[in-house]
C-alpha cells in the first residue's frame, strides 16, 4: 500500500465498520427495554432496590431497576455508566439512600434537574436520633478513633449513612419511599403504603437476632466498617472503638495499635468486619487480644431477591450469636 | 441508533465535549511526543490529586482552582529544575511525580476520604455540564490561539535548541508557557478523562501519527483526526455496549497506534 492518506482512510472506515458491526450485534442481544407506558423506578443501591421492590410488589405498570448491577459495593466510588445515564433519562423517579452515600447524586441533579429524587436518608433523619447522637458522641470525644474515621467518610455526610443496617431504620426508609412513591404515582398510592404495611410486619416477624441481642445487650464491641455501628446499636451493644476499614485506604499503624489497645482496655469479646476489605486485619486483631472477630455482610451485594433483607440479617445475627 | 443517541442531553453534551477536548489532545500531543515530554504529562496528571489535596487543605469549594494552581505551579517547578542539570530529566519527572502523588494521597486518604476523590482517577465524561463546556470552550480558543502564535517557534525549539536561541527565540519562556499550556490542558479535561487515562489521549493520536508522517503538517493533521476520530467513535461503543467511556477511546487509539505502527515500518 503506497498511498498513506488511502490506508489511513481505510484504517478508520475498516475501524468503523468493525465498532458498529460489533456494537449491533451487542445490543440486539442484550437489549432489554421497559414499556414506554410504564414508569420506572431506578433505584441506586441494593438495600433501597430491594425495600422498593417490596414497596411497588405486583402493581402493573411500575417497573423497578437498579443502577448497574447489584454487585456494584460501596456507592461512594461508583461511575454512572451509559446505561444508568439512559435510564436516569427515562425515570420517573430516583430512589437513593442518601446522606452523602450515592457521590454521584450532585452530578445527576445537575444533568437532570427535574427529576424526582426520594432521599430516604433525608425522610427519616429526624424520627431516628440515633443517626445523629453518633456524631455527637464523636464530637465529645476528640482522641477517639471514631472521630478520625466516620466523619470524613462518604463525601459531605457529617453522619453514618449506613441506615439500612437497622431494621428499625430500614422499616423507616421503605415507610418513606411507599410516601415518596404515592405522592408521584398517585393512582397506585393505596397500593404502596399496603404495600410498605405488610413488608415492614414481615420484617418484624421474620428477622431472628437468635438471642444475639441478649447476649450482647450492655456488651463493649469494636467494629471495623462503620455500616456495623447500627448492627451493634441494633443488638443494644456499646461500641468502644471503630476502624472504618476502606478498600481504597491504607490504615496507620498508630490507628491499628489505639484499636487494639481499646479492645483490650474495653474488654471487648467480638468485633464486627467485613470480609471484603480482606481479613488480615481481623487475623491480627484475633492475634494480639481475646476478642473474636465475625465477618458480616452490609448488603450491598446482592442478588436481586426480595427477601434478601432478612435473609442476610438472619446471617448476620447467627453468626454473631455462634461466636459467643 | 443515532437518533436514539442524541436524544439523550448527556449524549449530546459528552460529543461536544469530546469536539471540544480531542482535537486539543491531538495538537499538543504532537509537541509533547516531539518534544520527548511523555512523562512530563504523566506526571502533571498524577499531580493532579496532590492540587486537590492543597484545595481541601486550604477550604477552597472548587478544586479545580487549586488543580490548575498547583499544575502551573507544578510544571514551572519541574522546568526550573530540570534547566539545572543536576539530574537526568526522566528521574527528576519520576521523583516529581512520586512525591506529588504521595502527598496527594496521603493528605485525601487521612481518616478514609480518598474514596470521595477516587472517581477522577477513571474520569466521567458524561456528567459534564452546560456551564463546565464552556470552561473547554474557552481552554479551546486559550490553545488554538496560543499554538497558531507560537508553533513555529515551538517546532524550531524542539530540533534544536541552541540553533532556535540564535534566532532570538527565547527558549526558556517559551518552554514554560508550553508547560502551563499542558498544565491547563491536563487539569481542566482530568475530571473527563481520568488520571490513569490522561496521558494515553495525549500520547496515543500523536504516535500513531508519527509513525507514518513525512512532515510537522502532516503530523499535526493527522494526529487532530485520530484523536477526535478515537473520542466519537469511543463514545459511541461505549453509548452501545455501557462500557466506560475513557477506556473505550483509549482503545481505539491503541489500535490505530498498531496498524499505524506496521504500516510505518514496512514503508
Amino acid at each position: 500500500m503506497k498511498n498513506k492518506f488511502l490506508f489511513v482512510l481505510l484504517l478508520l472506515i475498516s475501524i468503523s465498520i468493525v465498532s458498529f458491526c460489533s456494537t449491533f450485534f451487542y445490543v440486539k442481544y442484550n437489549k432489554t427495554e421497559v414499556a414506554r407506558d410504564d414508569i420506572l423506578v431506578m433505584t441506586s443501591c441494593n438495600p433501597i432496590y430491594i425495600a422498593t421492590s417490596n414497596v411497588v410488589g405486583d402493581i402493573d405498570g411500575v417497573t423497578v431497576e437498579n443502577l448497574s448491577q447489584p454487585t456494584t459495593g460501596c456507592l461512594h466510588d461508583y461511575t454512572l455508566t451509559t446505561e444508568d445515564m439512559k435510564n436516569l433519562a427515562a425515570c420517573d423517579v430516583l430512589v437513593v439512600n442518601g446522606g452523602g452515600m450515592e457521590g454521584y447524586l450532585d452530578d445527576v441533579i445537575a444533568a437532570y434537574p427535574n427529576l424526582s429524587i426520594i432521599d430516604t436518608f433525608e425522610a427519616v433523619e429526624d424520627t431516628y436520633p440515633i443517626i445523629k447522637e453518633k456524631d455527637e458522641e464523636s464530637e465529645e470525644d476528640e482522641d477517639h478513633i471514631h472521630s478520625e474515621t466516620s466523619e470524613e467518610h462518604h463525601h459531605d455526610s457529617e453522619f453514618n449513612s449506613h441506615i439500612w443496617m437497622s431494621e428499625e431504620i430500614f422499616a423507616g426508609q421503605v415507610t418513606a419511599i411507599a410516601d415518596g412513591l404515592a405522592q408521584i404515582d398517585s393512582n397506585h398510592a393505596k397500593e404502596y403504603k399496603a404495600n410498605a404495611l405488610t413488608f415492614n410486619d414481615t420484617l418484624g416477624k421474620y428477622i431472628d437476632k437468635a438471642g444475639v441481642d441478649q447476649l450482647l445487650g450492655g456488651k463493649n464491641v469494636a467494629i471495623l466498617h462503620e455500616a456495623f455501628a447500627y448492627t451493634a446499636q441494633s443488638l443494644g451493644a456499646n461500641i468502644v472503638a471503630t476502624m472504618d476499614l476502606d478498600e481504597e485506604r491504607q490504615v496507620s499503624a498508630g490507628e491499628v495499635s489505639t484499636f487494639i489497645d481499646e479492645i483490650v482496655d474495653n474488654d471487648v469479646k467480638v468485633v464486627f468486619a467485613e470480609y471484603d476489605y480482606g481479613s488480615a486485619m481481623g487475623k491480627l486483631i484475633e492475634e494480639q487480644t481475646d476478642a473474636k472477630v465475625v465477618y458480616l455482610e452490609t448488603l450491598v451485594h446482592g442478588t436481586y431477591d426480595k427477601d434478601d433483607y432478612i435473609s442476610v440479617l438472619n446471617k448476620n445475627y447467627a453468626l454473631i450469636s455462634n461466636s459467643l | 441508533m443515532f437518533s436514539e443517541m442524541f436524544s439523550y442531553a448527556f449524549m449530546v453534551r459528552a460529543t461536544i465535549a469530546i469536539l471540544l477536548i480531542s482535537p486539543l489532545f491531538g495538537m499538543v500531543g504532537t509537541m509533547i511526543v516531539q518534544k520527548r515530554m511523555a512523562y512530563f504529562s504523566d506526571a502533571l496528571g498524577h499531580s493532579a490529586l496532590t492540587g486537590i489535596a492543597a484545595g481541601v487543605i486550604m477550604g477552597i469549594a472548587n478544586t479545580t482552582i487549586s488543580m490548575i494552581i498547583f499544575g502551573i505551579c507544578f510544571a514551572l517547578l519541574l522546568n526550573y529544575i530540570s534547566r539545572k542539570g543536576l539530574s537526568s530529566s526522566d528521574t527528576l519527572i519520576s521523583v516529581f511525580a512520586s512525591c506529588a502523588t504521595a502527598l496527594g494521597l496521603a493528605i485525601l486518604s487521612r481518616g478514609g476520604s480518598f474514596a470521595n476523590y477516587s472517581a477522577i482517577l477513571v474520569g466521567d465524561i458524561l456528567s459534564i455540564t452546560a456551564s463546565e463546556i464552556i470552561q473547554l470552550i474557552v481552554l479551546f480558543a486559550v490553545i488554538l490561539v496560543f499554538w497558531c502564535v507560537s508553533i513555529n517557534r515551538l517546532t524550531a525549539i524542539s530540533i534544536h535548541a541552541t540553533l532556535a536561541k540564535s534566532r532570538s527565540i527565547s527558549v526558556r519562556i517559551m518552554e514554560d508557557a508550553f508547560a502551563v499550556l499542558i498544565a491547563l490542558l491536563v487539569m481542566l479535561s482530568i475530571k473527563w478523562v481520568g488520571i490513569l487515562l490522561i496521558n494515553a489521549l495525549l500520547i496515543l493520536p500523536a504516535a500513531s501519527s508519527r509513525n507514518i508522517s513525512d512532515n510537522f503538517r502532516e503530523y499535526t493533521y493527522l494526529s487532530i483526526i485520530f484523536s477526535i476520530f478515537s473520542g466519537i467513535v469511543g463514545l459511541f461503543v461505549s453509548y452501545f455496549t455501557d462500557m466506560a467511556t475513557g477506556p473505550m477511546i483509549v482503545i481505539i487509539a491503541s489500535v490505530i497506534y498498531f496498524a499505524t505502527y506496521i504500516y510505518g515500518k514496512d514503508r
